[in-house]
Formats: C-alpha cells, structure tokens, sequence
C-alpha cells in the first residue's frame, strides 16, 4: 500500500516523537529562517515604499540605504548570534556591471558600520559575488540556503556561514537578503542542541562540510559521507534541505 | 624585511632609531602588500588597532609605519567621522630596489623565508585537499592561470599572490590565511622582480600552480603538499640563484 500524505505524516511525527532532539535542532533552523523572513519581508516593504517599478537596483540602494541601515541594525542587536546582515542586489545590467550591496557587519572597535566591498569589477579586490554560493542557489531560485563554512575572503574576512533569501521588490526578484553567522558563534548555539543527541551527531552541508558536532572526531569543516560513519540523515526543510543533521 | 639603501647599518642602533628602523619595516611590508594588491589604491587600511595585529606591532609603532608611508606619499590619512588612511599608491619595487633588496637579504634569511612559507603553504594545500569542495574550486583554478595572463611583473605577482591566499581561503583556517598573506607580501616581490617576467617562469609557475590545483581537486592532501612544497622550493631557489648571480665577482 502506498503511504497516503497523512501516513507520513504520521510516520514523521512518530520518529519526531522519538527524537526530540532532532525537533530542537529542526526549530532552531526553522527559528533562524523566520527571523530572516522576517527581516526580508520588512526590507522588501521598505524598499517598495520609497522606490518606483522603473528604479534599476543602483536607484532602489540609494533610495533603501536608511531604511536598510535602520532594518539591518536593529536585526543585529536584537540577534547577537548574527555578525552581519543586509542586502546583495543582482548587478544591475545598466550600471557597468558594477555590484551593489548594503551590508552591515558588528565590529568591536567600530560597533554596527557599514561594510565597503570591492563593487568594481575591474579593481584587483572585486568582490565577485554572483559566483558565491548563496547568490547562485538563492537568486532565481527563491528557495533558503545555508552557504558555509567558509573564510568571506575580500568580503567580510571571516569564517562564517551564510543564511539567504530572495528578495523580491515591485514583483522583481532584485538580490537576496542575508545573514552571516560567525562559525564560532553557530557553535555556541548549536552545541547544546547537539550535545542532547545520545550518540554522536552533526550538522553537515549537502558537500558533506560538518557545521558542528558533538564530537571531536567530526569537526567544523571536516567533509564526511555520514551514511560511510554509520549515522542516520534527516535533512533539515527550513533551511532549503542544504543542511543535514546526522546522527547515530 | 629590510629597508632599501641600508646594506651597512651600523653596529650601536640608538633606542630612537631602532624605533624609527621599526617604523620603516612596518612601512616597507604595507608597502609590499599594496603592492600586490592585497590593498588598493583607493581603498581604506583597516582600522589601526587590527592592521597593527595584522602585521604583528604594537599600534606606537604602526603609526610611525603610517608616517613614514604619508611621507612617501602611498597613503593619505583624513580626519573626522569618515576618515581613516587611504592608499593612493601602488608601487612595485623596480629593479634597482629589489636588487638592493636582495643584496641586503641573506641566503639563510631567504631559506627561513622558503621554510616558513612551505610550513604554511603545504599545510594549507592539504586542509584544502580535505575541506573545499568542487563549486569553490573554480575561482581557485582562474587564479592558478593568472601568472600567464598578465601584463607587466607587479599584476602577475599580484595574480601569483591571490593563488596561494585562495589556497589558504580554501584551507578554512584564519591563522593560517593570516600567515600566508603576511609571507605573500614578502616573498612575491622577490619572486617576480627579479628578471622573472617574461623569461618562461611564468609558465613553470603555472603549470606548478596547476598541479597543486589537480591535487586539490582530487582531494588528494598529500600529493597537494607535496606538489605545494616542489613549488616554493623552486621559486625561493630562484631568487637565491638571482642573488647570487647579483654578487657573483665580475672578472
């Protein structure tokens, strides 16, 4: 017999039930994504408000950047797991190709600032981000991404992930709106989330790269085949399935 | 790093001037890494406190370091609420500073600088090995071929620097991509000043980058090191052989 959808359902909530921990892991993803959500919808409103259908990205930036700055900073201090947030605009094709983003970043000397990426793309430190992970799998696609664990070299320089969505304004996909998490900082909130599973457990990028484990023989970074350790897969829906927690 | 023109200091050094001695080395590596690129012309030094970490000084002798680039004329500092020091030169060593350069380093000091850069070097190409994965690896393989692509000595050893900083990006480890590029900016110049551009060492270079890249990409750690060992041997034995032959006795 072919399971109805209520079956698996079912079938689902009996192994939740089993593994509570996994539901924990599940809501803190689902969490993050919200909040993200969140922080889109109220950048896309914003940039709606102040913008006309005909203004390209260059014109849609320089008329958000308050609003942006006020939106992104108050993200940042009502998260302090988040190092940085904003927007990425996709090039715009009438403004010499050059990149457009809006991104604020937590500094210690600095507090909240503004963060100046390389947008020339003939300078030497052209911050070439179409070609980035979380762009490619966001822009067009809509779906959340989790890129990472990686060092934002000639961007942010730090060891991050990056949490995505696409930002649609007037009707337009127009960039994506992101969140970076320093690695350090996902740690501390995913540990004790982890450290609840019986046995070992991980969370691993769909290139096998382990975010965070329980266990010193799988560390951030490390690329593993969790079916090769003899651990269990569940892919984790809020987060576009691009990350899995296995466990055994 | 030595500062140029100064092949004989002399044996006592004042407190003062080692002070000052201190200020023209921090000012000659900032120099070396505007040099090739790692900083643009037109672009912001980051704030004093985390260049100063960057380049290991404390902050008194950074500022002097600064100094003695306003004089120079490769940066500008503004005061105020956007202000900070901007790079507003470029400068590539010529011929005759990189060859006083040389002169002024021993073949220990380069040998150091060959170990110190395999340390790291062959370090990061195995983390890379283990830890990048394949959609990463294509800006990695642009940049192994750049050396080839380039117009005059200061961009190719630009484009040479960026590949083994990518490699060290792709290693995941800030430490390390903080070593690297603390040894790109002293070594690259050394490497593509000294008569290199144009004499077909770019394609060796090439071709050695690409074999670090095939090890990488073929998740191989070992073979990556390896490969990553042969090639900075073969370049700091150049520079070497470069100042030797700078020295030989004409008879």
């Amino acid at each position: 017999m072919n399971p109805t959808p209520e079956s698996a359902e079912a079938t689902a909530l009996v192994s939740r039930r089993r593994r509570p921990e996994i539901d924990a892991v599940s809501r803190w993803f689902t969490r993050a994504f919200a909040d993200l959500d969140t922080l889109n919808v109220d950048l896309c409103e914003h940039l709606e408000s102040v913008s006309s259908p005909e203004d390209d990205v260059v014109a849609l930036a320089r008329l958000g950047r308050d609003g942006i700055k006020k939106r992104s900073k108050r993200f940042l201090n009502e998260h302090p797991s988040a190092d940085g947030a904003g927007v990425i605009f996709a090039r715009a094709a009438d403004a010499e190709g050059r990149g457009v983003i809006e991104w604020w970043e937590r500094d210690a000397s600095l507090g909240v600032h503004r963060y100046a990426f390389g947008l020339n793309p003939a300078g030497d430190r052209f911050y070439d981000y179409e070609k980035i992970e979380w762009f490619v799998m966001t822009f067009g696609s809509g779906q959340h991404w989790i890129t990472g664990p990686y060092i934002d070299y000639l961007g942010v320089d730090e060891y991050v992930v990056t949490l995505t969505a696409q930002s649609t304004v007037h009707g337009r996909p127009v960039g994506i709106a992101g969140v970076d998490i320093k690695m350090s900082d996902l740690e501390r909130e995913l540990l004790p989330l982890l450290q609840r599973f019986p046995g070992r457990a991980t969370l691993v990028t769909t290139h096998g790269s382990v975010l965070a484990s329980n266990t010193s023989t799988l560390i951030a970074g490390d690329r593993i085949r969790p079916a090769e350790l003899g651990l269990k897969e569940h892919p984790l829906r809020a987060s576009g399935a691009s990350v899995t927690v296995a466990y055994e | 790093m030595i500062s140029t023109g100064n092949e004989h200091p002399a044996a006592p050094v004042a407190e003062d001037a080692l002070q000052t001695g201190n200020g023209q080395a921090i000012a000659d590596r900032i120099t070396n890494s505007i040099s090739l690129g790692l900083l643009a012309v037109g672009e912001r030094l980051p704030p004093e406190i985390e260049l100063a970490q960057q380049f290991g000084v404390a902050v008194a002798t950074l500022r002097k370091g600064l100094a003695v680039l306003r004089e120079r004329g490769i940066v500008v500092t503004h005061r105020g609420r956007s202000g900070g020091s901007f790079v507003v030169k470029a400068p590539f060593p010529s011929d005759a500073e990189s060859a006083s350069r040389l002169q002024g380093l021993s073949v220990v000091e380069l040998r150091d600088l060959r170990d110190g850069s395999i340390a790291v070097g062959a370090t990061t190409a195995r983390l890379a090995a283990e830890r990048a994965w394949d959609g990463s690896l294509a800006r990695l393989r642009e940049l192994a071929t750049g050396v080839t692509s380039s117009a005059t000595a200061a961009t190719a050893a630009s484009a040479d620097s960026r590949f083994h900083i990518e490699v060290a990006v792709l290693a995941q480890s800030r430490r390390l991509m903080s070593a690297e590029l603390g040894l790109q900016s002293e070594i690259s110049p050394l490497v593509w000043a000294q008569g290199v551009f144009g004499s077909g060492v770019a394609e060796e270079i090439q071709e050695h980058h690409l074999a670090i890249v095939a090890a990488i990409a073929a998740g191989d750690g070992a073979r990556a090191a390896q490969a990553m060992t042969e090639h900075i041997t073969a370049d700091v034995h150049r520079v070497i052989d470069a100042k030797l032959s700078l020295e030989a006795p004409t008879s």
